[in-house]
């Protein structure tokens, strides 16, 4: 058993050994992304007045360049498509514990399917994997793959996972190019259906909810309160009626912790698939529109001072 | 605990030092106390509810020998398991539906809800398989309740099997096993050749076919068709893979498991693929249902044979879960199997003028078609589900792909091939095989140096594809 005990130690310090070349990997997979927002994030260079936070509708349908032009705040996007309400949660923190905590954040709430399971909107560990080099991302990860922490801090494959091993040099689609405000609006449209307008009233129901995003939920509220970080829940246009329910229900759970701020659903542009690429993201024009509402509110409503 | 996890996969290597330098006279209560650690893992409720279950089984299962009663007393225990087994796997499909005719408004769900029972269908059948061979004579009685209890919770086959025999399990425990190092590298092997079927294949493929069950509405006739040519392929890493990691660990400790799978894919006919996948589920039907069902009616002649087979086809798939989907599924491969036990001579007669090759190779690929289809029955959630899969196929147009075809599937599809190769190698071309073995196990230091870094390439894929934890398919049973 002594032999066989040796033979085992030999082989996980070779391995040990011959898995500190993935460090390379490591060090490459971040270097191949074309998105730095995240990495930005944990070295600490985002320290703006205003964030912008969610998923693509907030991506895409406020340009914060414009915003900041006009108001005089300095402003950055983080919100990053197809993440859900725990990643924005996780990108809250990140922010807060790296950066500079900023005077106020918009948090672009997806109608009605902030809380619900949808299948899109999942935490984008795919885009935390390419930055495995830095630890807050792979503890992280390690969290969200129910690993110890401590495996992943002496074995560099244990970080790594399939995403690091796409090496290309990744470039911007059209559709996702990152503008260096952090906003992605879309200049021309990538769905060519003919999108119809929904005047259906949508009533939103508390069964599907699932209770780890009522608590990411909560928990952006609670991180905000925490920081004195002023937080605006935003409702932003959808090419369908605005869900009242859903809305009733957000304020239910944030109360007067939060301010809000619902679109305009008197403008008809927002009832013109012209503006929206799909049922739920605004094209370049129409986010200028809603860019346009969200400056009208913060220099009405909200000071900073 | 999830077994693939690296932190299951340390903790085993640490046990089976500890248990070789334990007196033998322990080992048997260590692996009972790991065995207990790994289901409170799961639920402490769970582990209270299977040792309540292990000493019933054990206490009527010393009874029976000396009892007057003999049969009574085995009905009395077959009755307990069956009713065990209902309320907690059974219920919402047989007795909730019986006391909402009578307007009882009580939910029996809750029992399973509060037990979390893990691995019940497992260990039932241990439980019945030990009281039928006490009652008949085929074994005495345990008298060591530690070793029983082990035989019912030994942690790598608790999950999902393989379903073993009182008979088999527990004389390897009285034995003293002494270190043996091939054994335990053998183990290890296994358990490295499981992780990478469970993570680099089985995971990858999870998404096609559970994903195209899930939203069968919007799923294209192509993209159907691809799953219901992968889905057998999908079943078998997942299931061969969890088996391989239960024999690797099983091995490390000196112990030896039932087998349960041989190669199916390489079958020629249904009744030749149940003798090879899941093994020891078929064989314990056919071992305790099929053989006492035909014994029971044998005076009914050719009409016996038939009933058992299907009793015990329908039976075996209620095992998997109480559903319409699973009793067609038992009931296809009784049809199946009936057909080709009364066309056998027909068969014969027209094949035996093929050349060997081709016959063999369109029994193989009408066998996995035939298993494939099957599945549909296993994958969907329902009946309406299963035959709207089966609609969506038929209008063959539009046949849009799906995002198979990426680097990340057209590699998990290079491992199959290597690996069906490997069992083609294995099952129809033996001296090659025997030469590649030799190679393979070859004790020069560049056989040596060919294997490591092999075992640490397949470490390493296995690493960096065990995220996004995908649960075997056979941990709902």
């Amino acid at each position: 058993m002594k032999k066989f005990a040796l033979r085992l130690l030999l082989f996980a310090a070779i391995f040990l050994i011959y898995d500190k070349l993935f460090i390379i990997v490591a060090r490459r997979s971040a270097e191949a992304e074309v998105d730095k927002r995240l990495e930005y994030l944990v070295k600490g260079e985002i320290n703006k007045d205003i964030i912008i936070a969610g998923s693509s509708t907030g991506s895409r349908d406020i340009i914060a360049k414009k915003v900041e032009k006009e108001t005089g705040y300095s402003i950055y996007n983080l919100c990053f498509p197809g993440s859900g309400v725990e990643f924005h949660e996780f990108v809250m923190n990140t922010l807060l514990k790296f950066n500079e905590a900023p005077k106020l954040v918009l948090l672009m709430v997806d109608d009605d399917i902030e809380l619900v399971h949808h299948a899109p909107l999942i935490f984008r560990k795919d885009r935390l994997y390419p930055l495995v080099q830095y630890p807050p991302i792979w503890k992280e990860l390690a969290r969200q793959e129910n690993t110890a922490p401590y495996l992943s801090s002496f074995i560099m494959l244990q970080r790594l996972s399939k995403y690091n091993f796409d090496l290309r040099a990744k470039s911007f689609s059209p559709m996702d190019t990152v503008f260096a405000c952090g906003s992605m609006p879309v200049s021309s449209k990538t769905d060519d259906r003919v999108l119809e307008y929904n005047a259906d009233e949508r009533n939103y129901t508390t069964d599907k909810e699932l209770p780890e995003k009522v608590a990411a939920f909560e928990g952006i509220i609670e991180t905000c309160q925490a920081n004195n970080i002023r937080l605006v829940l935003v409702f932003p246009p959808i090419f369908s009626t605005h869900s009242e329910s859903f809305e009733k229900r957000i304020r239910q759970l944030a109360g007067d912790r939060v301010a809000y701020y619902v679109y305009n659903r008197e403008n008809l542009i927002y009832r013109d698939e012209d503006y929206f690429n799909d049922e739920t993201h605004l094209m370049r024009d129409g986010a200028l529109v809603f860019t346009d509402e969200i400056i009208q509110y913060l220099e009405s409503e909200i000071s900073l001072q | 605990m999830q077994i693939t996890s690296l932190y299951f996969i340390i903790l085993s290597i640490i046990s089976v030092f500890i248990y070789y330098l334990l007196n033998h006279r322990y080992r048997a209560l260590f692996l009972t106390v790991l065995s207990c650690g790994f289901i409170a893992t799961y639920s402490y409720i769970l582990l209270i509810y299977v040792m309540a279950y292990a000493v019933i089984n054990y206490v009527i299962g010393m009874k029976i020998p000396d009892s007057k009663s003999k049969k009574a007393l085995f009905i009395t225990g077959l009755v307990f398991n069956i009713t065990q087994l209902v309320l907690l796997k059974y219920v919402s499909f047989t007795l909730n539906p019986l006391l909402h005719l009578l307007h009882v408004n009580l939910d029996l769900t809750i029992i399973s809800r509060i037990i979390v029972p893990v691995g019940v269908s497992f260990f039932t059948m241990q439980g019945i398989g030990y009281l039928v061979n006490v009652k008949m004579g085929w074994e005495k009685p345990e008298s060591n309740f530690i070793h029983f209890l082990l035989y019912l919770i030994f942690y790598p086959r608790f999950l999902s099997g393989p379903v073993d025999r009182s008979n088999k399990f527990i004389p390897q425990l009285k034995e003293n096993k002494l270190f043996n190092q091939e054994k335990v590298i053998d183990g290890l092997r296994l358990i490295l050749f499981g992780l990478f079927k469970k993570v680099a294949i089985a995971n990858q493929l999870a998404p096609v076919v559970v994903g195209a069950y899930t939203d069968l509405g919007s799923a294209d006739t192509g993209s159907l068709l691809i799953v219901l040519l992968i889905q057998p392929i999908y079943i078998y890493f997942d299931f061969s893979g969890y088996t391989d990691i239960a024999f690797g660990v099983a091995r490390t400790f000196g112990l030896e498991l039932r087998p349960n799978f041989k190669r199916p894919f390489l079958a020629e006919t249904v009744t030749d693929f149940w003798k090879r996948f899941h093994i020891s589920l078929a064989s314990w039907f056919h071992d305790y249902v099929y053989m006492r069902t035909f014994f029971r009616y044998r005076k009914w002649g050719k009409n016996a044979t038939t009933f058992a087979l299907f009793v015990t086809w329908l039976l075996f798939g209620i095992w998997h879960g109480a559903g319409w989907t699973f009793m067609l599924l038992g009931i296809m491969q009784a049809l199946a199997i009936y057909y080709e036990f009364s066309t056998k001579k027909w068969r014969n007669r027209v094949f035996s003028k093929m050349p060997k090759a081709p016959r063999i190779l369109m029994g193989r690929i009408l066998t996995y078609l035939f298993y494939g289809i099957s599945l549909v029955f296993f994958f969907a959630p329902d009946l309406n589900s299963a035959f709207l899969f089966f609609s969506k196929l038929f209008p063959l147009e539009g046949y849009i792909p799906m995002g198979i075809r990426n680097e990340i599937y057209l590699l998990v599809m290079f491992f199959v091939v290597v690996l069906m190769t490997f069992e083609i190698i294995r099952n129809d071309f033996g001296k090659a095989f025997t030469r590649i073995e030799a190679f393979w196990l070859g004790k020069q230091s560049w056989n040596t140096i060919f294997r490591w870094a092999l075992y640490i390439l397949v470490i390493t894929i296995v690493i960096i594809f065990n995220k996004d934890v995908q649960q075997f398919i056979y941990f709902q049973f």
